[in-house]
């Protein structure tokens, strides 16, 4: 069995700047892995380059055996990669329910004449899908939220339909860039749950960016530390807490004793 | 049944534009007439135009250099082409006119068909440009199509062509807004239509939602085009019978979006209303003579400043009324 995501020693470059650096990441079917790491540490890089927004100079990424580090983003994400960003990117204008109406696209059947004419069994398949997008945001506990404008929805929520749009689109793979980020406690502890359920009702393999320590030793068994584009540690919570060069990479280096 | 009943409502709207053609043809004033045809092609031209620069946000300054494609390739086909045939043929006279009719509305989907492949491939290499850099890319084309008939001797060059015939009736440019509207309205409210305003809301989460981007964009530009022929085939086949390029030059093109941006950027509803209301009103506005475009401008700047998103902003009409008190 190949990994469902397998990064080799890929390397990002912006000119002179190495933004990520060798990386290599293996993530299992099924795991729960946080990617942390100091500002600038290319975090977020490491995300575009999976969903195909930089190519990679060095390096190679394979998602279920496949490489994708050439192919545009809708293709990466066709293939069961889905992503929130950090800054969210929701459809503005656009109601909670039609943010996810759009991620309907690849299951949404090509025809169009059905479309033009709103033939019966055209109009039966987009209920259809209307029906799953209606349950979909229920799941997230969005229904009551489906008819507003998702510029207009409170922030917890707005950062639950990212999830919700992202999960319509069918991914086995689902990447979180901060996802606490501007919670507050009782919105996090909710996170929590939902991470749970992403993963033990949906069977996802998550990869989460996140700089609440709290959130990430409770919710994820297994931890990547990024400085400067670098791995600079892997493994379970207890060990990352306890390893030197993560602590000094977010504190600065020990002042000596004398 | 049905699919029937879907289609129910632009059956019915096709069926009184052609009961209101037999009704008006002899009992309207010539002038009125002519401003009904000029108000149908007009929703035709906004409410494709909103297609690619409302609904897709795809800022697009060369729609007018679409309709004259259209304009010309249908002028062409039909004043060059069929009406020679048919007098060589020597149709029997009482099936000539029908024969004309439908000929010439063939010639006016060949124009549309041809500012579609225009459309094509102008659309693939611009696309990928973003905001003022396709506006400017789009105004290129529109220039372009309008110097390369200035030139083309073959068309009259700069002194236009005439004797077009006159078939553009009230029925059929009201037939073709209604078809505008709805093919439009439904790709738009479709499942995968959806993709095109999430284009125009953020570019790059549609793609990480699956969208092929530049699919949908190429889609709304060819199919934006083709309404803009077709609305170009109609308007020379109207009453004057008489087409030059200066009615395609960029002023046209502005014109429309205009229209598109006072009805609000994406309602189409809104574009419908807003492209009635701006052809209207220059001829409503005669009576200030000299100061007539004057008066428009203000008129304009007044609408602009007191509903800055355009009439409608980004919804449709009925959302209005489902927000009034009951």
């Amino acid at each position: 069995m190949s990994p469902l995501l397998e990064i080799e020693s890929a390397t990002v470059e912006f000119g002179g700047l190495r933004a990520v650096d060798a990386l290599d990441l293996r993530l299992e079917e099924g795991e729960v892995v946080a990617l942390i790491g100091p500002n600038g540490a290319g975090k977020t890089t490491v995300f575009n380059a999976i969903t195909g927004v930089y190519p990679l100079s060095r390096g190679a990424i394979r998602f279920a055996g496949k490489p994708i580090h050439n192919l545009p983003t809708w293709r990466t994400n066709r293939l069961g990669i889905a992503r929130t960003f950090q800054n969210i990117r929701l459809f503005r204008n656009l109601t909670a329910f039609d943010n996810v109406i759009v991620a309907f696209n690849r299951r949404a059947r090509r025809d169009v004449g059905g479309t033009l004419f709103r033939t019966a069994a055209a109009e039966a398949r987009r209920r259809e899908i209307f029906k799953q997008a209606g349950e979909l945001l229920d799941w997230l506990g969005l229904a009551d939220a489906a008819e507003t404008c998702s510029a207009d929805l409170p922030y917890g929520k707005q950062r639950r339909l990212e999830i919700a749009r992202a999960l319509a689109t069918k991914p086995r793979l689902l990447l979180l860039d901060e996802p606490a980020a501007g919670m507050n406690a009782a919105e996090k502890a909710d996170l929590a749950i939902l991470l749970d359920r992403l993963r033990g009702e949906l069977g996802l393999t998550l990869l989460i960016i996140e700089h609440d320590m709290k959130m990430v030793m409770a919710n994820c068994p297994r931890i990547v530390v990024l400085d400067h584009g670098q791995k600079i540690a892997e493994g379970a919570p207890v060990e990352i807490q306890r390893n030197s060069d993560v602590i000094e990479a977010y504190l600065g280096e020990k002042p000596k004793e004398n | 049944m049905r699919t029937l009943r879907n289609n129910l409502g632009l059956l019915a709207f096709i069926g009184l534009a052609g009961l209101l053609e037999l009704v008006f043809r002899h009992e309207l004033d010539p002038y009125y007439y002519k401003i009904l045809v000029d108000v149908g092609i007009a929703v035709t031209l906004a409410v494709s135009l909103n297609l690619i620069n409302g609904i897709t946000g795809q800022f697009s300054l060369g729609h007018a250099g679409f309709m004259g494609i259209g304009a010309y390739v249908a002028a062409s086909l039909s004043t060059l082409g069929i009406v020679p045939a048919l007098a060589r043929a020597g149709c029997p006279p009482a099936l000539e006119g029908l024969v004309l009719a439908l000929s010439v509305g063939v010639a006016v989907v060949v124009g549309g068909v041809c500012a579609a492949l225009a459309g094509l491939a102008v659309g693939v290499p611009t696309l990928r440009l973003k905001g003022d850099y396709l506006a400017i890319a789009t105004l290129g084309f529109g220039e372009i199509i309008r110097t390369i008939i200035l030139n083309t001797e073959a068309v009259g060059g700069p002194r236009g062509m005439s004797g077009i015939q006159p078939l553009s009736s009230f029925f059929w440019v009201w037939a073709w807004a209604g078809i505008c509207v709805v093919v439009i309205w439904r790709l738009a409210h479709s499942v995968k239509g959806r993709a095109f305003y999430a284009i125009r809301e953020d570019e790059f989460a549609a793609a990480a939602t699956g969208v092929d981007t530049t699919r949908y964009k190429v889609i709304a530009f060819v199919l934006g085009s083709f309404f803009a022929g077709v609305a170009g085939g109609l308007l020379a086949h109207s009453a004057t019978g008489y087409i030059n390029p200066s009615q395609f030059d960029t002023l046209k093109s502005i014109e429309i979006v205009v229209m598109v941006v006072l009805g609000g950027l994406g309602s189409i509803s809104g574009t419908v209303i807003a492209a009635v209301v701006l052809t209207v009103l220059p001829e409503a506005l005669r009576g200030f003579a000299d100061y007539r475009m004057v008066a428009y401008s203000l008129l304009l700047i007044l609408i602009m400043l007191t509903r800055p998103r355009g009439l409608m902003g980004a919804r449709e009409a009925f959302h209005v009324w489902k927000r009034l008190p009951q």
